[in-house]
Formats: C-alpha cells, sequence, structure tokens
C-alpha cells in the first residue's frame, strides 16, 4: 500500500478548492470531535466526514484506514469497561482478576469506550480525507512560505515513502532466499527478524548518504 | 557551431577575434582530499573546458570520475568538505573559496541514480523547484517548466507523481529540473547506468541535441560507450584520481588498446586492433571501414535459417516455467502465458525494455512470488510445495543491490548468517566460496567499507554458501565497470561450466554477447525471441555493437575477438575460395 501515495488527481470539489481553505476545513473536522463527547453530536460529525470521503470519490483510499480505525475502535470499546472501573451504573459483576481486581463493568464505561471508538474513527477518516484531497506539494508549497527549510525537509521525506517502502520489500525478500522464514518463530524471534530487515534499511540509508565515490 | 541559440543563457560569452576562444571552464593544479581520507581523489589535475565542448569521462570506478563531476559542479569542497588545492577559472576569471559557489548558478547537474536526486512528489513541482530557489517572477518561472516540459515531452506527466514513472522518465525530469535553470555547462554523472537500452538512447539523443543544437556544453560520464563515444569532441580518461590521457576519441580510442585499457566501444576497440589509421567510432563508418578489410567484400544475404526455441531435452530440467500468469495487485498482468525451460550448464540472459516484466519473472523462477496461472518446477519440484527454506537452497537469488544482503559486521559472518538459516553445517564451504569469489583476504572487513564490486561478491558469496545449483541475478552489472563486469562474467561462466546454472536478468546487450550462451528476449510479459546467443546478431535494437558492424558481411559475429579472428582467418580464407 505505501509503494503509492494516497493521493491522486481526480477533478474533485475539494482537491481544486484552495489549499488554505481546504486545510482550515480539515482542521475543523478535525477540532470538532475532539471537542464533542455527546455521542450524538460525534456521529453527526463521523457522517459529515464520510459524506466528505465520498463527495471526494476516495471511499477506496478511505476503506483500509477504516478497517484500521474499525479495529482499534472495536478495541477501545471492549478494553475501556475492562479497565476503567468508574461509574455508579454497575451492569455486572465478573471474576477477580489479577492486577486490575474483581471486574466491574459500568454503563458510564461502555458509553465511554463506544463514544471514543466513534471519535477514533472520525479522527482517521479526517485523516485519510486528507491525504486524498490535498496535493503534498501544494501543502508543503503553503508551508514553506513561513518554513521553508522545514517544508524541504517535509517533501523530501514524504517523497521517501514509497522508495522505503520498495527497499523494504526488496530487503524481505532477499532475506527470505537466505533461509529467514518470517512467518515461523514466536513472536520474539520474528521480531528479531524484522529488526534485521530495519537494520538493512538504515544501513543502507546512512551507507548512501555519505557515499563519496 | 550553427543554430545554437544564445538566447538561452544568461550571460553573453566574449570572442576575441583572432584570438582563440576563452576556455569557459580551467581547473589548475588542482588536487583533492575527502575529509578524513590521505589518499586524495584529484590528484593535480589540469582541465580547460571550450564552450559548447562535448567531453567524454572515462575511467574505472573510483577512478576519481565522480568527484571530478562534483567539483564542477561546485559541489566540492561547499557540501563535500575536505582539503582542495589549485585554482578553478571561469571565462578566465579565478574563483577563489566562497566564489567557487558561483559555479552552481552556471552548472547542471545529473547524477547516476533517477530515484536519488528527484525532491518533490509532483513532476512539474520538481521542474519548478530550482527555479522557485532562484527567486523568479512566477511568469518567468511559468514559461520556463513549460517550455522545458515540451521540449523534453513530459508535458503529459506533468500532474504525475514522481514514484510513479519509470527510470528514463525520472532521468529526464532530473535533466528538466536541470534545464530550466538555464545553466551554461551540463554534467552528467553515469546518467544512463540505471535505464534499458532504447531508454538510454533516448536520453542520450536528447544531451546530443541540448549540445549541438542549442550549443551546451557537456561533460558526461559514462561506463556504457557504445551509445556515447562518437557524440564525444573529446576524451579524457581517469585513473586513481589523475587524468592520464585526454584528446580525440579516435586517438584516445588507439592508445587505449596499446595500453589494454577497456573504456572504448566494440567498434573502436576492434579498429584499434587491427591497428587501423582511422578509427571509427560509430557502426555507420565502421561498417565503411570494414570494407577496406574485406577486398573480396560481397555482401552475404543469405538469410540463417530462424532459430526456433530450443526444445527440451532428455533430462529433466533444472527450472521448467509452464504458462506463468502474474499480476501485481490492482494492476495490469506483468506476465502473460509465459514458459521458459532452462537446462543445466545453461547460462541465459533475459533482454527486454525497461517494466517487461523482467524482475518479475525472475521472481517467479526463484520462488518469491507465485504465479496467478501456471507452474514453475526447480529440478522437477513444484515452487508451490517448496518451503522457503528449501527454495533457498535450490536457488540462489542476487537482486540489482547487493546493499539489501549486507547487515553483519564481517564477511564471514554474512556467509554463516546463510548457512544458519539453513541449518547447514560448514565444512570448509565458507573457506572454498571466499577463496573462489576471491574475497579470503577481506573476511574480517566490515562488507560495507568494501568496494562496489567486492560488496556484489559478498552479496554473491552470501548466497552461494547455500550450494544452489541454479543462480538467479538481477540485473548485476548495473554501474559497474568494464573490469568488474569481466571478473563477475568470468566468474560465471566458470560456474556453468563446472554444471551450475545462470539466469541473468540485464540491459547490458553487449556482455550479454560476451558472456551468454542462451538469450532470452521478453516483451510485455511473453517470451518474444528465445534461442542460443547468436539470435542477438539478428536483433535490431538489442544487437551488440559488433553485430551492427558485421550485419550482411558475417552473421556469427557478436564480440571484438569474434570478429578479429573472422577477419585473421576464417572469413577471408572464405572469400577467396568463393
Amino acid at each position: 500500500m505505501l509503494d503509492q501515495l494516497c493521493y491522486k488527481d481526480k477533478n474533485t470539489f475539494l482537491q481544486n478548492v484552495n489549499t488554505v481553505a481546504v486545510l482550515t476545513y480539515l482542521a475543523a473536522l478535525l477540532l470538532l470531535p475532539l471537542i464533542f463527547t455527546h455521542p450524538l453530536y460525534l456521529l453527526g460529525v463521523f457522517l459529515i466526514c464520510v459524506l466528505a470521503v465520498v463527495v471526494s470519490d476516495a471511499v477506496k483510499e478511505w476503506v483500509p484506514f477504516l478497517m484500521v480505525g474499525v479495529w482499534v475502535a472495536v478495541f477501545v470499546m471492549i478494553l475501556n469497561p475492562l479497565l476503567v472501573q468508574n461509574g455508579s451504573t454497575v451492569l455486572f459483576y465478573g471474576p477477580v482478576l489479577p492486577v486490575i481486581g474483581r471486574l466491574r463493568i459500568t454503563m458510564e464505561a461502555v458509553c465511554y469506550g463506544a463514544v471514543m471508538g466513534i471519535r477514533l474513527m472520525a479522527v482517521i477518516t479526517v485523516f485519510a480525507l486528507y491525504s486524498a484531497v490535498v496535493h503534498p506539494d501544494r501543502a508543503t508549497g503553503l508551508f514553506s512560505r513561513f518554513a521553508w527549510k522545514s517544508s524541504l525537509v517535509v517533501s523530501l521525506a514524504t517523497r521517501m515513502i514509497p522508495a522505503a517502502a520498495r527497499d523494504l520489500t526488496n530487503a524481505r525478500e532477499v532475506q527470505q532466499m537466505r533461509g529467514v522464514d518470517f512467518s515461523a518463530g514466536n513472536f520474539r524471534e520474528r521480531l528479531q527478524k524484522y529488526s534485521w530487515l530495519l537494520e538493512v534499511l538504515l544501513l543502507s540509508r546512512a551507507w548512501q548518504s555519505c557515499r563519496r565515490q | 557551431m550553427a543554430g545554437r541559440n544564445y538566447a538561452l543563457f544568461d550571460l553573453s560569452i566574449d570572442f576575441g577575434l583572432g584570438v582563440e576562444p576563452l576556455s569557459l571552464l580551467e581547473i589548475k593544479d588542482l588536487t583533492y582530499y575527502y575529509s578524513g581520507s590521505t589518499k586524495p581523489a584529484l590528484d593535480n589535475i589540469n582541465l580547460k573546458i571550450r564552450e559548447g565542448e562535448f567531453l567524454l569521462v572515462v575511467g574505472g570506478s573510483g577512478s576519481g570520475k565522480s568527484s571530478l563531476a562534483r567539483l564542477l559542479a561546485g559541489l566540492i569542497p561547499e557540501f563535500y568538505g575536505g582539503k582542495v588545492q589549485g585554482s578553478v577559472f571561469l571565462q578566465g576569471r579565478e574563483l577563489k573559496g566562497e566564489e567557487r559557489r558561483a559555479l552552481n548558478s552556471q552548472v547542471g547537474i545529473v547524477f547516476q541514480d533517477p530515484e536519488k536526486q528527484l525532491v518533490m512528489t509532483s513532476v512539474e513541482a520538481e521542474v519548478a523547484f530550482g527555479l522557485e530557489n532562484l527567486g523568479l517572477p512566477r511568469q518567468e518561472m511559468f514559461r520556463r517548466v513549460a517550455e522545458v516540459m515540451t521540449f523534453l515531452n513530459l508535458a503529459h506527466l506533468k500532474k504525475e507523481f514522481t514514484a510513479k514513472l519509470s527510470g528514463g522518465e525520472k532521468q529526464k525530469v532530473a535533466l528538466a529540473a536541470v534545464i530550466a535553470m538555464h545553466p551554461r555547462i551540463l554534467v552528467l554523472d553515469e546518467p544512463t547506468s540505471q535505464l534499458d537500452p532504447v531508454a538510454a538512447g533516448e536520453f542520450l539523443d536528447l544531451v546530443e541535441y541540448l549540445n549541438k543544437e542549442l550549443g551546451y556544453t557537456v561533460i558526461l560520464i559514462e561506463q556504457r560507450l557504445e551509445r556515447c563515444f562518437h557524440l564525444a569532441d573529446r576524451l579524457v580518461v581517469m585513473d586513481q584520481g589523475k587524468i592520464t590521457r585526454s584528446g580525440l576519441p579516435g586517438e584516445v580510442a588507439c592508445w587505449q588498446v596499446e595500453h589494454s585499457l577497456p573504456f572504448i566501444p566494440p567498434v573502436a576497440r576492434f579498429f584499434a586492433s587491427l591497428s587501423s589509421p582511422v578509427i571509427p567510432v560509430t557502426v555507420r563508418d565502421g561498417r565503411r571501414e570494414l570494407k577496406k578489410y574485406l577486398p573480396s567484400f560481397q555482401a552475404n544475404t543469405q538469410q540463417r535459417p530462424s532459430l526456433s526455441p530450443v526444445k527440451g531435452k532428455e533430462q529433466p530440467a533444472v527450472l521448467d516455467a509452464k504458462s506463468l500468469w502474474y499480476t501485481y495487485p490492482g494492476a495490469q498482468e506483468v506476465i502473460k502465458g509465459l514458459s521458459l525451460r532452462v537446462d543445466e550448464g545453461e547460462f541465459a540472459v533475459i533482454l527486454g525494455a525497461n517494466a517487461a516484466g523482467k524482475s518479475t519473472l525472475l521472481k517467479l523462477l526463484a520462488g518469491i512470488i507465485k504465479p496467478d496461472r501456471g507452474s514453475v518446477h526447480l529440478q522437477g519440484q513444484n515452487t508451490y510445495k517448496l518451503s522457503l527454506s528449501e527454495l533457498g537452497r535450490h536457488v540462489g537469488y542476487l537482486s540489482q543491490n547487493p546493499n539489501d544482503y549486507l547487515f553483519q559486521d564481517t564477511v564471514e559472518d554474512e556467509l554463516r548468517f546463510t548457512l544458519n538459516n539453513f541449518k547447514i553445517p560448514d565444512n570448509g564451504i565458507c573457506e572454498t566460496i571466499l577463496q573462489r569469489l576471491n574475497l579470503d583476504g577481506m573476511r574480517r572487513a566490515n562488507p560495507r567499507d568494501l568496494s562496489s564490486g567486492e560488496r556484489q561478491r559478498v552479496a554473491l558469496a552470501s548466497v552461494l554458501v547455500a550450494g544452489p545449483r541454479l543462480l538467479l541475478l538481477d540485473e548485476p552489472t548495473r554501474g559497474i565497470d568494464y573490469r568488474l563486469k569481466a571478473q563477475l562474467g568470468g566468474f560465471l561462466q566458470e560456474m556453468t561450466a563446472s554444471g551450475g546454472t545462470v539466469v541473468m536478468v540485464t540491459h547490458d546487450v553487449e556482455f550479454a554477447a560476451e558472456y551468454a550462451s542462451r538469450v532470452v528476449m521478453v516483451f510485455d510479459g511473453m517470451v518474444a525471441c528465445d534461442g542460443p546467443r547468436d539470435v542477438l546478431g539478428e536483433s535490431i535494437f538489442y544487437a551488440p555493437q559488433m553485430a551492427r558492424l558485421f550485419r550482411g558481411t558475417a552473421q556469427d559475429v557478436l564480440t571484438v575477438d569474434e570478429g578479429l579472428k573472422k577477419l585473421s582467418g576464417g572469413y577471408l580464407d572464405a572469400c577467396q575460395t568463393r
């Protein structure tokens, strides 16, 4: 997924609007779910975000973000009532668990988990929308007016993402052919294998940047 | 030079009447050390570059070519640091210390790797980037970007992301970004080494036009000389940071043959070896000259029977791919019903344009990716059923970039890493491989400290140590000089002679002609041509220079040695008896 940038020129309304205007709109969409705590308001903001995604013809680009978002949201919704013992309306008492103590599922914690989940989805959708409607060069071009060097670095880094993703795939394939099985072993062993990949990538980058001849 | 468009330049040029024109750029007694280095990267360089000249700089890896390019572009010592002594003159005026920065505005440089010189994410922004830094008015920027993009035929890619472009397109964008800044001198540091022959030819055509018609002074550093030798007005040979010879291409070609240096294209080498008074540097001139050596010249119009694809033999193939289809997710089909059988002891080369599916094919053959349809059998076993560790013992795969392999502290550890992964005991295999690849002297060295050729050999060793019978290589000759190519070619031939099998993807037809036993041309995911190496002679665009020289005269000449042999004995006798 990473070897292609998300932005595709589709000549949609939000893509053609002035960059400052779009960024302001997106900033507002980002701020609202952070301010609201009422689930209905949050749902409303989320729906607006979804609508903007649909209007921008970016559903396809949004889906991978959504998948990640849904899983994280579900995770938060389940974890929150389990870990947070506050709240006065107890739904039921669970068994005694080590560290946490007696499990006490309260309605407040369940609601709070749900609200956090929706908030998270809305925020993730705003970011998906950003990458689908704001051309990376236009964004950095805007910031370069007052932060020239920083935006140059950001621009260079953005451009490096597809290249780094390709390098990672290559390094992985190469190590596989040298007998490294990334799917085998326990979590610790697999972590070790991936750390080799990271090492190859970092060494290559460092080596390229100080190569002279 | 007729047709030179001076309006493109920001500065006018003074030619004194009746006086030899002033050198545009002159380097005098210049020596340069990279910081922390005791060996000079440039050693007592004296070089005069005239306005409108096309200078070709050749030399082996580490000969100081790239350092010279960086010096000319004003990057040394400004960007790279280090110690420098000597003088640089621009139009007769000495540039001292900080003033050398002025070269930046006069010289544009294009580097070897298109991937690493683009800054912005989209093509148009990339071309405008330099102009923005110059602080040009918007209207002027727009005019220059439009002009350059139209001239280089990039207008249709204006909105495209640079990450999506092909190598040739990226290199054109890099050139466009440089030309938009209106430099007077173009320094090109191996700009075609990553491109296929067609894209490389197109790029060099543009450079020729810029030089001949628009009057740019060009300094080209190249390894693949067959396409650019004839463009040069002057040839500079470098070795160990020194300019060892500079002069007319033909003259320097003779000198190189006398000193057995490899930096000349096959046609020039051929005629220089014949001690010809004239050294032609293009195939056209060479063909004219060749007639003098063939007094009873008769065009051999007899067509050879066309070569049918190599048919399967009795013993099981080392590699047998049957009607492979492959599509990358969300993209078009890359491999379309391709079949390929490779037998033991073959040295097969896969040729084809960029994006023809060559690298994908190699990965399919290696079992790294699995075909959507069709099957690949390695020594009779389907790759679908082989685990990764089994695959690695059957197939050695060498990717384009040897750095992908190297992350251990010593060369020996790299070999041991592979052995440990496959749980192979080291019964002296490390020792044998290190010796075979001439690496035993550097077993304790950090692989990252080695030269590019050595790093490639370490990567190769780390794969061969598992004892694969089949070796798959993806463009191993990219960006390495003639000497290293000869070493690699020799090693691969040795390997096939001892019963190993080699399949290699390359753009380098001269290398293929020199070392391969079989040639497979891939076009649009299908095999367009498959046969013994002689098929190269029949190809129009992929024919090596010597084949083009001898076309119609002798069909089976692909290398200089074959040409010389043909001329010294067999062919002349045959002509006389006929």
